[in-house]
C-alpha cells in the first residue's frame, strides 16, 4: 500500500512538473504577431545596384493592427506595403523584420512579381532564396510586370482586397483555359535548369479606367537563361497556347473576305512531331485537331448555310495555322525556344542533343515549320443563321 | 538463451519489416541526387540485387531459428572473432540508429519547429522510444501493423492527389547519364534502403516462425517496403521533373504542390505525419536492437537498465556525426554504401556459407 501511495504521489508530482515546464511552445507564432504576406515584388532600385523588395501584407484587422515603420496604407486599403532594399531578397526581408513589430510569414504568399527592369537584367541569382527557404512555396505563381512590380502591388482594386490574391485567382481562371498560363515557381526553376530553352511568364500591367485602377494580363514575358529577352502580346500568346494544345475555352477570331467570325473552342488537341534531318536541320510539325463552336458571326451576306460552314471551317483552320506560325516566327527571330523543342530532342534523343546543343540557337532559327489544322465546327449556338445572311435556310 | 522473453507472431514480424522499409522510402534525396530521373530504375535494380542477400539472411534465420545475430556470429566464427564482429555490428546498429534519429530531428527542425534545436527533438524522440524498448519486442512490434496501414493509406492518398501533375516526359531521357552513376545508384539503393535487413537477424528469435513462414514473411515485408519506395520515387520524379535533385526532401515538395481545386492543397502535413510515425518506428526498432546487442555481447541478463545509457549515446553520437545535412547526404552517397556493403551484404553471405561448410548448427546430442 505504501508503495502505491508513493507511486501516485510521484505521478502527481511529475504531472505538475510537466504541465508547468512543458506547456509552452518553443516555436509558437500567434496570429497577431505575424505579417501574413500575400504578394511579393522584386524590383531593381532606381538609383543603386540594389534590389527593392516590396511585400504586400494582408491586414488582419482594419486599422488598429497596422504597425510598421515604413508602411504606407490608405484608409480603405486592406493591405500594407512594406518596402526595403538589399542585395538579395533575404537581405531585404531581414531588414524588414528588423524594422517591424511582427514576423513576416511567407507561407501564404500568393504571387511573386518581378519588375521588368530586373527581369531584363537577370533573375537567376535571386531565385535561390525561394528554393531554399522552407516557408516559401514552390507552387506560387510568378509574374513579370510591365514597369516596376511594386506599382502593381500598390494597385487598389475595387473588388479584391489584395492584388496578390487577385492575381492568383486570375491565373487560376486562366489555367482553366489553358495550362500554359499557370507558371509556378517550380516550373520557372525547372525551365531555368534546362539549357537553351526559354520560359514564358505571364505579364501584368496596371492601367487606369475612369479613375479606377485595374490590372490585366498583357501577354507573356520571354525569359531565357534567367533574363527577359522579349515578350509576346496577347495575340501572340494565343498562338503559343494553340501550339501547346489541351486548351479549353479559347476564343479564336478569324477575319475572312466575306465577314468576321469568332469561335469558341470546345476541345483542342495539338500534336507535335520533331524530326532531326539528315543534313542536321530540324523539322517541326504541328497538327492541331480542334472542335469549335460558332460564337459570333458578322457579315457573310449572300451565303448558303452549307457554303458558310465550309467557309467557316477553312477560315478557322487558316487562322489557327497563321497564329501558330506567327508566334513561332517571333520566337525564331528572338532565338528563344519557348516551345521546348530542344528539350524534346534532349528527352527523346539525348545523344544527338549532345552534338547539336552548342549550335542550338542557330538551328532553332532555321527550323522548318509546318502547321496542319483540322477543324470541326460542331456547335452553332442558339441560332443557325446570321441576320445579315440572306435567304437563310432554303 | 534469449534476453528479452517477449514473443511476436509471424504476421507482426512481417509488418515490422514492412514498416521498417517504408520508413526508408521517406528520404530519397541521396538517391535522386545521383541518378536524377532514372532513380526509379535504380530502385528496381536495387531491390532485385538485394534478393540474394535477403536469401542469405533467410538461410541464417532458418538455420539458427532461436539465435540472434551476435549468437550466430560467435557460433560460426568462434568466441573471439565472433565477439569482434559483434562489436563491429554494435557500431553499425548504433550508427544507423543515430543517422535515422538525426534525419528525424533535422526534418522537424527544418519544417515544423524551426527554432527548436535538433538535439532537443532527438532527445525527446529517444525518451519516448525508450518506453517502448523497455517493454521489449512485444510493444515495439505491436504498432507495426497499425503504422504500416496508416502509412500505406497516406501513400496511396498522396499519390492520387498528385496524379494530375505527373508528366510522363519527366521520366525521359532514360539512361543518358554516365554509366558510373548507374553503378553508384544501384549500389546505394542496394545498401542503404534495402540492405538494412541485417537488423531483423536480431529480432527473428522472438518471432514464432515455422521454417516455411520465415521466408514468406520476410519476402512479403520486403515486397511491401520495396513497392512503397518504388512508387514514391516514381511519383516524385513524375511531379518534380528535373528539379527533383534540388530538394532535400523531394516527397515533401511533391505534397506541397498538391492542388486539387482551391480546397485541397498544402497537404504536406500528411507527409509530416507519416514521416514522424515511420521514422519513430524505425528508430525504436534500431534502438531496441542496439540495446539488445549490447546486452548480448556482454552477457547481461536483463537489458532494461541499459536503455537510457544507450539512448543518450545514440543522441550524442547522432549530434556529432555530421556537421550538417549536406555532409550527411554526401556521405550517404559516397562513403556509407561502401562500408555498409561489408556489414549488410558480405558478412551475412559469408556467415551463411561458413555455417553450411561447418555443418552448423551441430545436431543436438541426444
Amino acid at each position: 500500500m505504501r508503495r502505491r501511495k508513493k507511486r501516485i504521489a510521484a505521478t502527481l508530482f511529475m504531472t505538475f512538473l510537466l504541465t508547468v515546464l512543458f506547456s509552452g511552445c518553443w516555436d509558437s507564432r500567434e496570429m497577431d504577431s505575424l505579417f501574413i504576406v500575400t504578394g511579393m515584388a522584386l524590383d531593381k532600385s532606381p538609383d543603386s545596384d540594389e534590389l527593392t523588395i516590396t511585400l504586400q501584407v494582408g491586414k488582419t484587422q482594419s486599422k488598429a493592427a497596422s504597425s510598421s515603420s515604413d508602411s504606407s496604407s490608405e484608409e480603405k486599403n486592406m493591405t500594407i506595403l512594406l518596402k526595403a532594399s538589399g542585395d538579395t531578397p533575404l537581405e531585404g526581408i531581414k531588414r524588414l523584420n528588423l524594422n517591424s513589430s511582427r514576423a513576416l510569414f511567407l507561407e501564404h504568399n500568393q504571387a511573386v512579381l518581378f519588375g521588368s527592369d530586373l527581369a531584363r537584367q537577370g533573375l537567376k541569382e535571386y531565385i535561390d532564396f525561394f528554393l531554399r527557404d522552407y516557408e516559401s512555396r514552390m507552387e506560387v505563381p510568378v509574374f513579370v510586370t510591365e514597369g516596376p512590380a511594386e506599382k502593381i502591388l500598390a494597385v487598389d482594386l475595387e473588388q479584391e482586397q489584395s492584388t496578390g490574391m487577385y492575381l492568383e485567382r486570375v491565373i487560376q481562371d486562366l489555367s482553366e483555359l489553358s495550362p500554359a498560363y499557370k507558371v509556378r515557381m517550380l516550373d520557372f526553376v525547372s525551365c531555368m535548369r534546362d539549357e537553351n530553352s526559354a520560359v514564358l511568364i505571364p505579364m501584368v500591367a496596371s492601367y487606369e479606367e475612369e479613375e479606377l485602377q485595374k490590372l490585366q494580363i498583357c501577354g507573356m514575358a520571354i525569359i531565357q537563361g534567367g533574363r527577359m529577352i522579349g515578350s509576346l502580346n496577347n495575340h501572340e500568346t494565343l498562338g503559343y497556347v494553340l501550339a501547346k494544345g489541351k486548351a479549353k475555352v479559347l476564343i479564336i477570331d478569324a477575319q475572312g473576305e466575306k465577314g468576321r467570325a469568332l469561335f469558341n473552342t470546345i476541345s483542342l488537341d495539338t500534336k507535335r512531331e520533331v524530326k532531326l534531318k539528315e543534313n542536321g536541320g530540324v523539322q517541326v510539325k504541328y497538327s492541331v485537331d480542334a472542335k469549335l463552336g460558332i460564337g459570333e458571326l458578322k457579315g457573310f451576306a449572300d451565303m448558303d448555310i452549307l457554303e458558310l460552314m465550309s467557309e467557316l471551317t477553312k477560315m478557322a483552320e487558316n487562322q489557327i495555322k497563321e497564329q501558330i506560325t506567327e508566334t513561332f516566327e517571333k520566337a525564331k527571330s528572338l532565338q528563344a525556344d519557348i516551345f521546348g523543342i530542344g528539350k524534346e530532342i534532349y528527352r527523346r534523343q539525348p545523344k544527338k542533343w549532345e552534338k547539336i546543343k552548342d549550335n542550338w540557337d542557330n538551328l532553332f532559327s532555321d527550323i522548318e515549320l509546318t502547321v496542319e489544322a483540322k477543324v470541326l465546327i460542331s456547335e452553332t449556338g442558339k441560332s443557325l443563321i446570321s441576320l445579315e445572311m440572306q435567304g437563310g435556310t432554303r | 538463451m534469449r534476453i528479452d522473453k517477449g514473443r511476436i507472431s509471424g504476421l507482426q514480424f512481417m509488418f515490422l519489416i514492412a514498416c521498417y522499409y517504408q520508413a526508408s522510402s521517406l528520404l530519397t534525396a541521396f538517391q535522386t541526387g545521383v541518378t536524377k530521373q532514372d532513380t526509379w530504375i535504380m530502385v528496381l535494380i536495387g531491390s532485385i540485387l538485394s534478393l540474394p542477400f535477403l536469401w542469405a539472411v533467410r538461410t541464417l534465420m532458418v538455420t539458427f531459428p532461436d539465435k540472434n545475430l551476435i549468437q550466430i556470429l560467435s557460433e560460426v566464427y568462434g568466441p573471439v572473432i565472433g565477439k569482434i564482429l559483434g562489436l563491429l555490428y554494435l557500431w553499425y546498429f548504433l550508427t544507423v540508429a543515430s543517422l535515422n534519429l538525426m534525419d528525424l530531428a533535422d526534418f522537424t527542425k527544418g519544417t515544423i519547429m524551426t527554432r527548436t534545436p535538433s538535439p532537443v527533438m532527438a532527445a525527446v524522440c529517444i525518451l519516448v522510444a525508450s518506453i517502448a524498448v523497455r517493454r521489449g519486442i512485444r510493444l515495439v512490434a505491436k504498432y507495426g501493423p497499425l503504422f504500416t496501414i496508416i502509412a500505406a493509406f497516406i501513400f496511396v492518398l498522396s499519390t492520387l492527389l498528385v496524379v494530375n501533375q505527373i508528366k510522363l516526359e519527366h521520366y525521359l531521357p532514360i539512361f543518358s547519364l554516365p554509366p558510373k552513376k548507374y553503378l553508384q545508384g544501384a549500389h546505394i539503393s542496394t545498401t542503404i534502403p534495402f540492405g538494412e535487413h541485417i537488423t531483423f537477424l536480431m529480432i527473428h528469435p522472438a518471432a514464432l516462425l515455422s521454417r516455411r513462414d520465415t521466408g514468406k514473411y520476410l519476402f512479403l515485408g520486403f515486397a511491401v517496403g520495396a513497392l512503397t519506395l518504388f512508387i514514391t520515387t516514381l511519383r516524385d520524379i513524375g511531379v518534380l521533373g528535373n528539379t527533383v535533385d534540388l530538394f532535400t526532401v523531394p516527397s515533401l515538395m511533391t505534397l506541397r504542390l498538391v492542388h486539387v481545386g482551391p480546397t485541397i492543397s498544402r497537404t504536406e502535413i500528411l507527409f509530416s505525419v507519416i514521416f514522424m510515425i515511420l521514422l519513430f518506428f524505425k528508430i525504436t526498432v534500431l534502438f531496441y536492437v542496439t540495446v539488445l546487442t549490447v546486452a548480448q555481447l556482454f552477457n547481461i541478463k536483463s537489458y532494461q537498465h541499459l536503455i537510457l545509457t544507450v539512448g543518450s549515446l545514440i543522441v550524442v553520437y547522432g549530434i556529432t556525426l555530421y556537421p550538417n545535412p549536406q555532409k550527411h547526404a554526401a556521405s550517404a552517397q559516397e562513403v556509407e554504401p561502401v562500408i555498409w556493403t561489408l556489414f549488410e551484404l558480405f558478412i551475412p553471405l559469408l556467415t551463411s556459407i561458413v555455417a553450411k561448410i561447418r555443418k552448423l548448427p551441430k545436431v543436438k546430442e541426444a
